[in-house]
Order: C-alpha cells, then structure tokens, then sequence
C-alpha cells in the first residue's frame, strides 16, 4: 500500500518503514498502474487556524490549529467530548466559530461556489421518516446539480437499491449511514468529511468504507474522518490528529506514531557493549529478563540499524525481534499525558 | 428554477402530507362553506328579507370563501412543518450544507410554500364554489359570476391563504422547536386573537379589528361573518392584503435577525 500512496519511505533512518511493500512489488505495480489510470485532482489542504468555540461559558474547542493534507486519509481522532464533532460542524459552517477559522484551502464553507461538488459530508445520519431514500437523494441531486440518473447510481453504489423506494423511517443504523454517505458523495466531491463513520456499520460495511476511502483519497483527494478509536482508523488513516479537551494532542503520520514508540529485542553475547553501540545509534534502551534470559530492550524497529550497530560492535546476535506493539494503549497513554 | 428551489418543491411532494392536508382543505372547507350557505338560504324562508340572500353578491362570496377560516388555519400548519419540521428531524444541517447561505433557503422554502398555500386555496374556493351551486340552483338566485368582485374574491381567497402559509414558515424560521411554533400559531389563531377581536369590538375600535388577521383577511375577501366581530368600516382589499404580508414578515424577519444565524444541531 505505502508506495502507491504517500512516501514515507523517504522519511529519516530511525523512522524508516521496511515493511511497506517496495515498488518492486508485482502487486503494488499492479496498483499503481490502476491508480494511474483514474484522474488525479489538485485539492488543496483543510487549514484549521486557531479555532476555538464554547457553550455556555465551557470551552469545547480551544486555540486548535492543523492541517488536513490532500492525498491522504486523515484520522481525527479523541475521547468522546474531545470537541471533534464541534470542530467538524465549524468547518462545514453549521457552527459559528468564536475566534479563528477553518477552511477548505482559501474557502470558508460558506464561500465555497458549488458547496456540494466541493465538499461531501457525513454527519449524523438524519432523515425525515416519510421521505424514501430515492426521495431523499433527489432532494439533494437538485441542489447538487445531478439527474435522477446518478441518483440510482449512488443507491447502487451503496448497495441501498433494493430499499430505495421505501420510508427511510424504517432503515437500520447502516443503512441510514450508507444513504448519508450516498448523498455526501452526489456531487463527486473534491473532500470527505465523517464524523463516527462506522458507528453502525458491520463489520462488512466497516471493511468496505475502508476500501472505499483509501480509493477516495489515493486520486489525490481528501478524507477528514473523526473517531474516538484509533483501532478503528488505524487501518485507513494515513495521518492522525489527536485531540482532547478542545486541544491538539498530536499530529503525527501513522506510519511515524508507530515506529517512534515503537520497540525491538535482542538477545546478544555481550550486553555492556551492546549498549554502548545502542547508545552511540542515539536510541533509548531499558535492559530487561524474562524467562528466556536477559534481553535489551530497544526504542526503535529499525532491525537493521541496530544490527548493524551490533556487528560493528562485535557482538554475537541470539535473536533480534521487533516488538509487537499496541496502536491503542499508545493513544490512551498521549490522551493520559495530555490531561 | 433554481436548485434551491426544485429541491423544497421536492421536500414537499415526497412527502405524502401535503395531498392529506389537500384533500382536508377541500373536503372541510366544503364542509365549512354550509354553514354560510345554509344560515343565507334560512334567513331568505323565514325573514322574508325584501332581497333574498342568494341575490347579494356579499351573501354568495362568503359562501365563496365559507372554507377560508378552516384552510387559512391548515395552510399556517404546513407553513410551520416545512420550516420546524426540519428542525424537528434534524434536517436542517443537510440543507444548510446543500445551500450554506441560509436566506437562499429561507426564500425557496417561502416560494415553494406560496405554490403550495395557492393551491390550498384554490381547494378552498373550489369546494365554496361547488356547494354554492346547489343553493343557488334551489333558490334561484345567481353566482355572479359576471361580477368583477366575484372574481376578486376568489382570486383573493386564494392569495390569502398563501399569505397565510407564509405566516407559519414565519413562525417556524422564529421559533425553532417546532411542537412550541405550532402551540403559537393555533394559539394565536383560535385563542389569543378571537380574544383581541372581542376586546376592539366592545371598545369599538376598528382599527384594531382592521389591524388583526382575520380582519385583514376577510377585508381582501370581501365578506363579514356574521359570526365574528366585524369593523364598522372594514379596510379595502389591498389594504387588507398589505396588512396580512405584514403578519408574514414580522415573524419571519424577527427570526431572520434572531434565530436563523444560529448553530444548526
């Protein structure tokens, strides 16, 4: 996936993603061959500019600023009450911010031309109990500037067909998600925005966002999604925001927020200088034991930095082993750190 | 047409609520139209008036217009659900996200809603008119329909009752819960203002009887009802129909200025 996408194998040596498949993959060769063929769009950055906002006197929002890049699938990620919702609803302009901005490249959503060419959006899944899902799409087509045509398109497309010309009252919880997302999508937007998209989706519906998103962005558009998981995302997001309490936690590029905390083991005949060479590459160590022995337990994935180090030093390696690691429990742990 | 304007059309028609509220204006209001039509064909057999009732155009144009106190109060509830109901379902963020500039929305919804309220009264006159036709064939008076005013009357009875429509999305851009602007509006209609017109007609100022809805309303229709308390001196049709907008704009543009701009949940 990563060389069809955004490079990060171009990133500094400790931070050096071996695992991605390189261009030499027949797959990814394949991959890029397709992606080449569909049309690329200039789209330019979400830009979040010193947002803040309260309600009744209590601060949702709070001096936030990020940039949500092109290209790529942004994770917006924090606790239930984080203030992404908030965050969300200013950006699209149902909120009026207090101070700062945000906007899509120089538009505030209000200013925007075509707003549903421009934007697609995912909020709550909201729809008047009466009106079928058809109804509801050509509802919005006529805004959009669509026929009737591209409406059955979408219907199919989210596999919503066969419940079109029936009461959206009675849908499920993914079906509501799947209709939101059909009319977020009428006029071909430039960016996605979802807030909790796969809250009612199974498990089917959630694996086929995924794809449908990383699609979505690999054209060279954007994808803003909101989650209080970072599991959830973890899998489709290439950059993370993570917020608490109305402020920035930490913007990273999930492939880095892996590997900075990430950690290796190695088991090596001569653990003094081991240490000095680990020491030397500039990487935190810890030494420790468990039931197979005393191990040295090394901030990094890098295998072969470290090994090589470990040779030069002129020590036996016994076993040399990347950490598995746990996305979630680093989240918590910033979310905890962040109070 | 404008996008914005094909896609409250569409609001409207796709949900069913609109032909039920259809098919009461006319069958109601037809209903509504014997009362008027019945207590004229009474007074003509037992007061033995020296002009008998079916041959007064007034009598005839409020036979006319018999369905217009009922449908005036159907159309302000449509006018209401169109603007509340969106609130109510929370609808409205995924129109404001369609059309962010949230007064392009508001005047669709006004210009679909005048469509919709004409159509009403048309219901509404038509079922006037066709329970007219009985009385004056049994009577043997005339639907003057050779009458300039007729016509007036009936063109009017339609007008009002989209001004009327208009009144509720007033209401319903102002008052953002929509159970609480329908509380409002059929309080006003059935409570708070047959109230005032008491009070103007005891204290004899018909001003006041001119400046209120119903007043205003039966001024563009041409017709008092015997019924309620008329001014001694009605107001002309247009200034009728200039004091009936006016009950349109003040609540739509309190709510333009008040609540429009607010966030949207």
């Amino acid at each position: 996936m990563g060389s069809a996408r955004r490079a990060y194998v171009e990133q500094p040596d400790l931070t050096r993603d071996y695992g991605a498949a390189t261009a030499a993959d027949p797959a990814s060769v394949a991959a890029q061959a397709m992606l080449a063929a569909v049309p690329q769009r200039r789209v330019e950055p979400i830009v979040i500019d010193r947002l803040s906002k309260s309600f009744n006197g209590k601060p949702a929002v709070r001096n936030l600023s990020f940039i949500v890049e092109s290209g790529v699938v942004t994770g917006f990620l924090g606790p239930n009450g984080a203030g992404k919702t908030t965050t969300l609803r200013m950006l699209v302009g149902l909120a009026a911010p207090m101070a700062g901005s945000a906007t899509f490249g120089p538009y505030a959503y209000a200013d925007l031309p075509r707003p549903q060419q421009t934007v697609g959006c995912v909020l709550e899944a909201n729809f008047h109990p009466g009106r079928t899902g058809r109804n509801h799409l050509r509802v919005l087509a006529a805004t959009a500037d669509v026929d009737d045509d591209r409406v059955d398109e979408l219907l199919e497309l989210v596999g919503l067909t066969p419940v079109a010309t029936l009461p959206a009252g009675g849908y499920s919880l993914g079906m509501r998600q799947r209709l939101a997302l059909a009319g977020a999508l009428l006029g071909d937007p430039d960016y996605l925005i979802l807030d909790e998209p796969s809250n009612g989706l199974d498990p089917e519906g959630i694996r086929w966002l995924r794809a449908f998103l990383r699609n979505f962005a690999a054209r060279g558009r954007t994808v803003l999604m909101s989650s209080h998981l970072l599991n959830e995302v973890g899998a489709t997001a290439d950059d993370i925001v993570i917020i608490n309490a109305g402020r920035l936690v930490k913007q990273a590029r999930m492939a880095e927020l892996g590997i900075a905390e990430a950690t290796s083991r190695a088991r090596v005949s001569h653990y003094q200088r081991a240490e000095r060479a680990i020491a030397e590459l500039g990487a935190a160590f810890e030494r420790g034991t468990d039931e197979q022995g005393p191990f040295l337990r090394v901030r990094t994935q890098d295998l072969y930095v470290i090994g090589a180090a470990l040779f030069n030093a002129n020590v036996a390696v016994f076993e040399l082993t990347r950490e598995p690691y746990d996305l979630e429990q680093q989240f918590f742990a910033m979310l905890e750190a962040s109070k | 047409m404008s996008g914005v304007l094909v896609s409250e059309m569409r609001k409207i028609y796709t949900v069913r609520l609109w032909w039920i509220m259809l098919i009461c204006v006319f069958l109601l209001g037809g209903a509504y139209a014997l009362v008027p039509a019945f207590s004229a064909g009474l007074a003509q057999s037992t007061i033995g008036d020296p002009t008998p009732a079916f041959e007064v155009p007034g009598t005839l144009r409020s036979i006319y217009n018999g369905g217009n106190t009922l449908a005036r109060i159907l159309a302000l509830v449509i006018g209401i659900l169109a603007m509340g109901g969106e609130y109510r379902y929370k609808t409205m963020a995924t129109t404001y996200l369609a059309t962010p500039v949230r007064m392009r929305v508001v005047r669709a919804k006004a210009l679909s809603l005048l469509v919709v309220g004409l159509l009403y009264g048309l219901a509404s006159v038509l079922a006037g008119f066709l329970v007219a036709i009985p009385f004056v064939l049994f009577r043997d008076g005339s639907l003057f329909l050779d009458r300039g005013d007729t016509w007036r009357s009936l063109i009017l009875g339609m007008v009002s009752i989209a001004l009327w429509t208009l009144i509720g999305m007033g209401l319903g851009v102002l008052i953002r819960n929509m159970v609480l602007a329908m509380l409002v509006g059929i309080g006003f209609a059935y409570v708070v203002e047959p109230a005032l017109t008491a009070l103007f007609f005891v204290k004899h100022w018909d001003l006041g009887l001119n400046l209120m809805p119903t007043g205003a309303t039966n001024a563009m229709l041409g017709v008092t009802n015997p019924f309620l308390f008329a001014a001694q001196d009605p107001f002309s049709w247009w200034a009728g129909m200039l004091v009936l907008a006016a009950w349109c704009l003040l609540p739509a543009v309190a709510g333009v200025l008040i609540t429009l701009r607010r966030d949207v949940a």
